[in-house]
Order: structure tokens, then C-alpha cells, then sequence
């Protein structure tokens, strides 16, 4: 294939463009793609950009969910009726809900994105509560761990009724 | 009222660093899907809870509409890093809500609902956590924001869920960009989940070889971990900018001395200057000062703070009127000269 814009070399860089929403694709040489790199202030490629390239993938290694093959390109969103298809065209979601709309596609993709799919970092406090609890439990845990590790048994006892009287509070 | 770039010192590598919160409200759907009168609503009620609210803060801020802002203003903010080029290029309602010293913006309705972005001066990103983590929790009192218990904060691309938090710092280093070796560290560090990107962010060129160092992982770490990290990939290539610095003087101290004192002496008298050449001489008169080997007067205003000043629209806005090419060129010049 030549490259599309010199039309003599041929075409060995792929570059993904999203403009104004709308995903644009060039097959380009190495020569072309490095002048057009200029341009990149109006139209930034971004990591997020690189993103809809992953999304488009099928699941590496695993054949379509069935509910994937079954339900085709019609995994839509119930609240803001984003497709699956639209998502991963411009990377974006339609709303909150989109999130649990394309769980079953999205979770992989997220794991390989971030190495990871648990939030550990700050919550607000409206959703606090039960989940503050939870983590400071799990925090607890880890540090007896630790502790009978090291041999530190009084901290390790201490930490033990710690935990015991915190799971009974939410028993209660 | 003094700015919070005035505080940057011109001996510091690391020149200032920021912290973005990406946050979205529940009840109402993300960027792509925001009607416009959505959109309105949007921005209204966001100016309510900080500038309406019984607090300090609602004294400290005022509302400035990008949306209906000539592109100048747009621009010269952008230039001032107070708000993203994704915000100058929307064509919806959208704006900025900014802290009067500069320090601490809140982007409304850019890709996200809300973008808080807190800068400071010099290596100080657990100070901007601290203050953007305070307005977060103004704000989170009377939104409720779109969070799942899993994913964390949940936004318009996946990229920034979990803590939503983007940390950065600005870098000055042309040591590692002349040498060649800046490539490998930008491999290097993004196997470890870092970015580096120009002067205004995504897609921008480094001019001026400043560099912007950024996490690019979200979800799975805490905000301090992330600062944490950051910090010390930065102070890790702030010692490899350092020891190239070391070898420079070594082997060509006065090849390096003759480079920087050409420099010093063209942005103290040049007549004409555009931005990238002014970018270039001002970056050799930096590490001069950095490096402690040029022996002249610092320049009245830091020369952090002058990079943004002698950017185009922020020219155009203290000059009060449209200005040509050269005429702009010569404006910068003069500028500079009295600087000097």
C-alpha cells in the first residue's frame, strides 16, 4: 500500500486521528508521518486517541462472549443509548451508566489499560460509609499480616480484637 | 494580585507541577451526550455551589465563559496553562471558574463535567493535591458526583477512571533533549506508566525544551502512591539532566559557555524575535542560571512567568490591539529587552 499523502513510499505508519469526535485513518510512510507531526497541536493524537485502536480489538485470545455474538454491535447503553460501536469509535462514554452497559467488554480492556480494575484511591463521602469500612478492614488485615510476619505478636493481638470488634459493629 | 508562577525560581529544573481531578456529575450524561441547554444548566449550577455558597472560596473565584470569549482571551488562557487547548477547540457552552492568583482552575464541561487543575511553583505536587483535594470535597458537599465502588471516580474515557487524578511536572531539560538521550527516558518511563508531553500538554511540542511528566495510570493506585511515584521518576531524571550538565562542562566548557553568553546577549538587545527563537535563546539564558555560570543580572520577571508572557495571545492581550506577524515579533522583543 502507498502512503496516502506522497503517493510514492510505501505506507508503513498507521496514525488514528480523532477530530471533532470523528475518527479519521491514515496510512502514511515514516517520511509524511514525521511532517505531518506539526499539525498535531490542532489535531493531538493522544494516549486516550491510542485508546479506540484497543477498543476495536476483539478480546485478545478469546473468542466474542456469546452475549457479544448474540446480541452483535447492538450492546447499547439503557440511559444515554450509546452503542457499544459508537463507544469505541470516539473512546468516550455517553454517561455513567455506559459503564456498566458495556461491563463485559470494557472490563478487560481496562485491566490491560491501567494493569488494574479496583479504585483504592480517594471516595466521597456520600459513597463512604460501608465502603470506608471495608477498605480500612482490608488495610487492617494486611498490617496483621505484616505484623505476625515480623513476629510482633502483642501489635498482631491488638490488631486482631481490632478487626474482630469492627466486623461485629457491621454485623450489628 | 501576585500569581502563582511569580513564585518559580529560575536556578529550578523542576519548574512547576500540577494536579487535575477529572469529576462528573450523576444526574446528567457525559460531554458527547450534554444537550446544550444540559450544557447551560451545567455551568450554572457549578457557579452556584462555589460562588454563591457561604464560603471563603466564593471570594477567591470568579466565572470567566470560554464559550463566548473572543479567541484571543481563549488563547492567552490556554498560554497561561489555566485552561486545556481540548476547551479553546469546544464549540459548546463552557468555561472556567479561576481562583484569583491563578493557582487553581475548574474547567466546566471540557471532556469531563468538571476538571479541577491545581498549579504551584517547583517541586510542591503534595501542596496543589492538598488544595485540589479541599475544593473537591467543597464541591462534593453539594454535587453528587458519577462513582462506583469498584471503578472509582467514572469518566468520559476510561483512561481517567478510578482516581480521575492526572499529577505533572514541568521540566526545563535541554541538557537530555541535546545529548539525545531524552528518547530513552521517555521509553523507559512510559514502561513504568508515565507520559512526557510539550509545553501545553498533549500533542504540543516541547519548546523552550520544557517537558511535562504525567501518570498515565488511574485506577489501582492511591493519589498519594502516584505522587509519590511521580516524584521519584522526576528526581531520577533531574539527576541524569544534572550529570549530562557535569559532562557538558567537562569536555566543552567554553564551546557551552560561548553558546549561553550569545544567547543572554540577544535576547538583552534583539530588535526582532518570534516566539520559538525566543523560546530557544530564553531556555540557554535558564540553564545558565540553573548551572550557576552566567554572571549577569536575573531578568525583573522569572523566566518562567516570561515564557507565557511572550507567547502570542498574551502579547496580543497586554498590546490591547491586533498585531501582524512582525509586528508581534517586534513587540516580544521589546519586551524581553526590558526584562533585561
Amino acid at each position: 500500500m502507498l502512503c496516502e499523502r506522497c503517493k510514492k513510499n510505501i505506507a508503513n505508519v498507521h496514525v488514528i486521528q480523532i477530530n471533532n469526535n470523528e475518527k479519521v485513518e491514515l496510512y502514511l510512510c515514516e517520511q509524511c508521518a514525521k511532517e505531518t507531526e506539526s499539525i498535531h497541536f490542532d489535531t493531538p493524537i493522544s494516549f486516550q486517541d491510542f485508546l479506540t485502536g484497543f477498543l476495536d480489538m476483539p478480546l485478545m485470545g478469546k473468542a466474542p462472549s456469546k452475549e457479544y455474538s448474540s446480541q452483535g454491535t447492538t450492546l447499547q447503553c439503557p440511559s444515554c443509548k450509546m452503542t457499544y460501536d459508537e463507544f469505541s469509535k470516539i473512546g468516550r462514554f455517553g454517561c455513567a451508566q455506559c459503564y456498566t452497559a458495556f461491563s463485559s467488554r470494557l472490563m478487560p480492556i481496562i485491566k490491560n489499560v491501567h494493569g488494574n480494575n479496583e479504585h483504592v484511591g480517594k471516595l466521597p463521602s456520600s459513597a463512604a460509609g460501608e465502603l470506608k469500612i471495608k477498605r480500612e478492614l482490608e488495610m487492617l488485615k494486611k498490617e496483621l499480616k505484616e505484623a505476625i510476619r515480623l513476629e510482633e505478636f502483642e501489635r498482631a493481638a491488638q490488631l486482631r480484637d481490632k478487626i474482630r470488634s469492627m466486623e461485629q459493629g457491621g454485623e450489628q | 494580585m501576585r500569581k502563582w508562577y511569580e513564585d518559580s525560581l529560575d536556578s529550578d529544573i523542576v519548574v512547576s507541577c500540577r494536579i487535575r481531578l477529572a469529576r462528573n456529575y450523576k444526574k446528567y450524561p457525559f460531554a458527547v451526550k450534554l444537550s446544550l441547554p444540559q450544557a447551560e444548566k451545567l455551568i450554572e449550577e457549578t457557579k452556584k455551589v462555589l460562588l454563591e455558597g457561604n464560603t471563603i472560596l466564593s471570594k477567591e473565584f470568579e466565572y470567566i465563559s470560554v464559550y463566548n470569549n473572543s479567541p484571543v482571551n481563549k488563547r492567552a488562557m490556554m498560554e497561561s496553562h489555566i485552561i486545556s487547548p481540548e476547551l479553546v477547540r469546544k464549540n459548546a457552552p463552557c468555561g472556567v471558574l479561576l481562583k484569583r492568583d491563578e493557582s487553581i482552575s475548574i474547567m466546566v464541561n471540557e471532556e469531563d463535567h468538571l476538571r479541577i487543575q491545581s498549579m504551584a511553583a517547583g517541586m510542591n505536587l503534595d501542596k496543589a493535591w492538598d488544595l485540589a483535594d479541599k475544593i473537591d470535597d467543597v464541591l462534593e458537599e453539594s454535587i453528587e458526583y458519577a462513582f462506583d465502588e469498584t471503578l472509582g471516580y467514572l469518566t468520559s474515557c476510561p483512561t481517567n477512571v478510578g482516581t480521575g487524578m492526572r499529577a505533572s511536572y514541568m521540566l526545563h531539560l535541554p541538557a537530555l533533549e541535546w545529548s539525545g538521550q531524552l528518547q530513552n527516558i521517555i521509553q523507559a518511563i512510559g514502561k513504568l506508566g508515565f507520559a512526557v508531553r510539550g509545553l501545553y500538554g498533549e500533542g504540543t511540542k516541547a519548546e523552550g525544551s520544557y517537558y511535562q511528566i504525567s501518570n498515565q495510570i488511574t485506577l489501582g493506585q492511591s493519589e498519594k502512591e502516584i505522587i509519590e511515584n511521580l516524584n521519584t521518576v522526576t528526581m531520577q531524571i533531574v539527576e541524569q539532566e544534572k550529570n549530562i550538565r557535569e559532562n557538558i562542562i567537562k569536555d566543552r566548557k567554553m564551546e557551552f559557555l560561548d553558546k549561553i553568553y550569545r544567547s543572554y546577549g540577544i535576547v538583552k538587545y534583539a530588535k526582532v524575535l518570534s516566539t520559538k527563537e525566543a523560546m530557544t535563546y530564553l531556555s540557554d539564558v535558564k540553564i545558565g542560571y540553573e548551572m550557576g555560570i552566567l554572571d549577569e543580572p536575573k531578568p525583573k520577571m522569572n523566566l518562567y512567568s516570561l515564557v507565557m508572557h511572550i507567547q502570542p495571545a498574551n502579547l496580543q492581550k497586554k498590546m490591547g490591539i491586533s498585531l501582524t506577524g512582525q509586528e508581534i515579533d517586534i513587540e516580544r522583543a521589546s519586551f524581553i529587552r526590558q526584562q533585561f
